[in-house]
């Protein structure tokens, strides 16, 4: 297990410099360069060059990159050239509330998504079924502005139920929230619903039941377990999209999350800034993708880790 | 020389006391990051080059022009005191210090700020203790939570939320005329718009009073010069009222009888309406036969091309900063800013005199002078001046609003 984990870590150190080295050259290789968008549309070449120098961005490509990847293997991402302050402070700031935000939605899936998919699967081919099947397709289809701004219109405007926008209280958190869940409402649901299908017909289900164990227990333990497998790695995958940022969801909520912050910082190009905010985002998900590994040996004893 | 009142005190925030040395500087041009060497600054200062400030007392900011400067009273505008020691000391940005009727209290970055009444203030102190300002990026959460009464204040929604929003006892809506304005530069230095003619054909080609009352309605009129009527140094033109007749006429005198292709050049989010004036003029230019490509781009790619005069025409807004005319036509339409490709030593001349002038009478008339020239020779199309709508909840009350947009709320009280 530990030489496993091990591995793994290993494995996503490369997984990180390969990330960090294309987010390195993309960067640099959009038009426009963060002395000419500091300096706006007044300035002239010379202003430009001299700034240029000023920032380090004169070096060669190659002098950069390993300035670059020396600073950050010692984890120094130095400092924002527009907020002139520590990358790593203004990445800090914003993981509270992407977090913060991003757990509310998978809980909020989750606890929609189970009972649903559960319900149908029991009830196949009956009206709840059908039901469920084009509730979870709409989840899935709706695009997130428009079904934001439409709570908003409904539960901000027009009932004057929640506020509009904002991440003051916690009041604040349930629209935004609800806008994220909504679409993997709908993918979880499906994934419960034929996961639990599938296993239902299973010979251990048919002999637990022959057994005379009662069917919640039988839906609890032999069941569920064994259709967590797909789910949990769907839920890791979606986690960690969250926690990358929702840049579209952060706008429409004027909610102060990651996304936001790292589209700004590539309008801006501020080279440092995006360094750092797609490294964060990278980790996250390379270390979710290991716990979901790991989550796997104990839902089926059968996997062991080599 | 500027004189600073004795009595003021800057907030106390970190002990910091105008009575210690600080440093002055003219912004205007954006600063150098912290990093690095910061007394550099960009060549290209309002005040010209090689000015020099000094502070000979404590109560007193002393300019020296390296020429005579007729801009300085409006370029002063632009100066701020800051702490001599250099304001690249950690934090500094994170609870910024000043003289103004409110001082620093909170931020939360892309969430709010919040400002408390500052009790050493020199003038009357303010009504409202406390502001927050809150980030609200989308406009439909913006209207809502002016509606719902989240928010008492707001401004620059866009024109199609107004009605809505007009209908609400509770609200008042206010527009007041900016420094702010639209304009569509042609790239004089290529064909087909080395030809004075064919600029200002397409000018004539624009319905431009249509699309103020249908698109902008009030957040926009249509334009009287280069520049907007609240500018010092504004003088009004002989419109190009809307024409297709005269505008195809003169296309075929310059030798495109058959129109051209072309395109345009713009950031979407520059303005109000932007996308769906851009539309309207390549339909108003389809017209008369000019085949314009609308090419709507990224502010970084946008940048790079306008710098290097890589393109046919520029859609864009633009803000006289200082509210004086100097800020913007000496920067951007003498032959060596060569912003344009246009060039005419007529011009220079006159924008050199009026900067140089310190008769203020005698700047209006040079300036009268070169708003002419501008406009005649359409260096641009100048379709519509911007306004800015405040929309405040009845219970603000004493509010008046400056062209310059940024809002004063120091006289503002709160009915109960």
């Amino acid at each position: 297990m530990a030489h496993y984990i091990l591995q793994r870590l290993l494995y996503a150190v490369f997984v990180l410099w390969g990330a960090l080295t294309v987010i390195f050259l993309v960067v640099r290789i959009l038009p426009g360069d963060p002395a000419s968008m500091m300096l706006g549309a007044g300035a002239t070449q010379t202003e430009i060059d001299a700034l240029r120098q000023n920032l380090g961005l004169d070096a060669s490509l190659p002098e950069q990159y390993v300035s670059f990847m020396s600073e950050a293997a010692r984890l120094d991402f130095g400092e924002s050239l527009w907020l002139r302050r520590p990358v790593l402070d203004s990445i800090g700031e914003r993981i509270a509330a992407t977090g913060r935000l991003a757990i509310a939605a998978v809980i909020l899936a989750v606890a929609i998504s189970f009972p649903l998919g559960i319900v149908a699967a029991l009830r196949q081919r009956g009206p709840i079924d059908y039901a469920v099947s084009v509730l979870s397709l709409i989840g899935q289809s709706v695009p997130g502005f428009w079904l934001g701004i439409m709570l908003i219109l409904i539960f901000a405007r027009q009932l004057r139920w929640l506020p509009s926008a904002g991440s003051q209280t916690p009041q604040h958190l349930i629209l935004p929230a609800i806008t994220l869940a909504l679409p993997l409402v709908g993918v979880l649901t499906r994934l419960v619903r034929s996961g639990l299908l599938e296993v239902m017909h299973e010979d251990y289900i048919r002999t637990a039941r022959a057994k005379g164990i009662a069917p919640h227990a039988v839906l609890t333990r032999h069941a569920m377990r064994n259709m967590l497998i797909p789910v949990i790695t769907v839920l890791g995958i979606q986690l960690g999209n969250l926690l990358g940022g929702a840049v579209i969801v952060e706008t429409v909520f004027g909610w102060p999350g990651i996304g936001r912050l790292l589209v700004d910082a590539i309008t801006k190009r501020d080279y440092p800034l995006v360094q750092a905010a797609i490294l964060f985002i990278t980790t996250t998900f390379v270390l979710i993708n290991l716990i979901v590994d790991l989550s796997y040996v104990y839902l089926d004893p059968r996997i062991r880790l080599r | 020389m500027v004189g600073r009142r004795q009595h003021v005190d800057v907030h106390a925030a970190r002990g910091r006391h105008l009575a210690r040395r600080h440093a002055v500087h003219v912004g205007g041009c954006p600063e150098l990051p912290a990093t690095g060497d910061r007394s550099r600054r960009p060549a290209r200062s309002p005040l010209g080059d090689g000015h020099r400030i000094g502070t000979p007392d404590d109560l007193t900011v002393t300019i020296t022009c390296s020429e005579p400067l007729g801009t300085v009273p409006a370029s002063a505008t632009l100066l701020y005191i800051t702490p001599a020691a250099g304001t690249n000391e950690d934090g500094f940005f994170d609870n910024p210090v000043g003289l103004g009727p409110y001082k620093f209290s909170s931020w939360e970055r892309d969430s709010q700020i919040e400002l408390v009444a500052s009790d050493t203030y020199w003038g009357d102190a303010p009504a409202v203790g406390t502001l927050v300002f809150r980030d609200i990026p989308e406009v439909a959460a913006k209207a809502t939570s002016i509606e719902t009464g989240e928010i008492d204040f707001t401004w620059g929604l866009p024109a199609d939320q107004l009605p809505i929003l007009a209908e609400n006892p509770d609200l008042v809506i206010d527009s007041t005329p900016s420094y702010a304005y639209y304009f569509n530069w042609f790239n004089s230095s290529r064909e087909p718009f080395t030809d004075a003619r064919v600029r200002q054909a397409m000018n004539y080609a624009l319905d431009r009073e249509t699309l103020a009352n249908d698109l902008l309605q009030n957040v926009g009129v249509v334009a009287t010069a280069p520049i907007p009527p609240t500018i010092f140094g504004w003088s009004e033109q002989t419109p190009y009222t809307y024409d297709p007749e005269r505008a195809m006429s003169l296309l075929a005198e310059a030798g495109y009888p058959d129109g051209f292709d072309t395109h345009v050049i713009w950031v979407p989010g520059s303005g109000p309406q932007d996308r769906e004036l851009v539309l309207s003029f390549v339909s108003n230019w389809a017209d008369i036969g000019v085949n314009v490509e609308s090419m709507e781009m990224e502010q970084g790619a946008w940048l790079e091309k306008l710098l290097a005069l890589d393109w046919d025409m520029d859609f864009q807004t633009n803000t006289v900063r200082t509210g004086d005319a100097d800020f913007t036509l000496r920067r951007l339409y003498t032959s060596s800013a060569n912003r344009t490709g246009y060039a005419n030593p007529e011009l220079d001349e006159l924008l050199l005199a009026a900067a140089a002038e310190s008769d203020q009478d005698m700047r209006l008339e040079l300036y009268a002078q070169a708003n002419k020239i501008i406009w005649d020779d359409a260096v641009g199309i100048f379709p519509f001046d911007l306004q800015t709508n405040y929309v405040m909840n009845t219970k603000i009350q004493g509010f008046e609003p400056t062209p310059s947009t940024i809002p004063n709320f120091a006289t503002v009280t709160i009915a109960e």
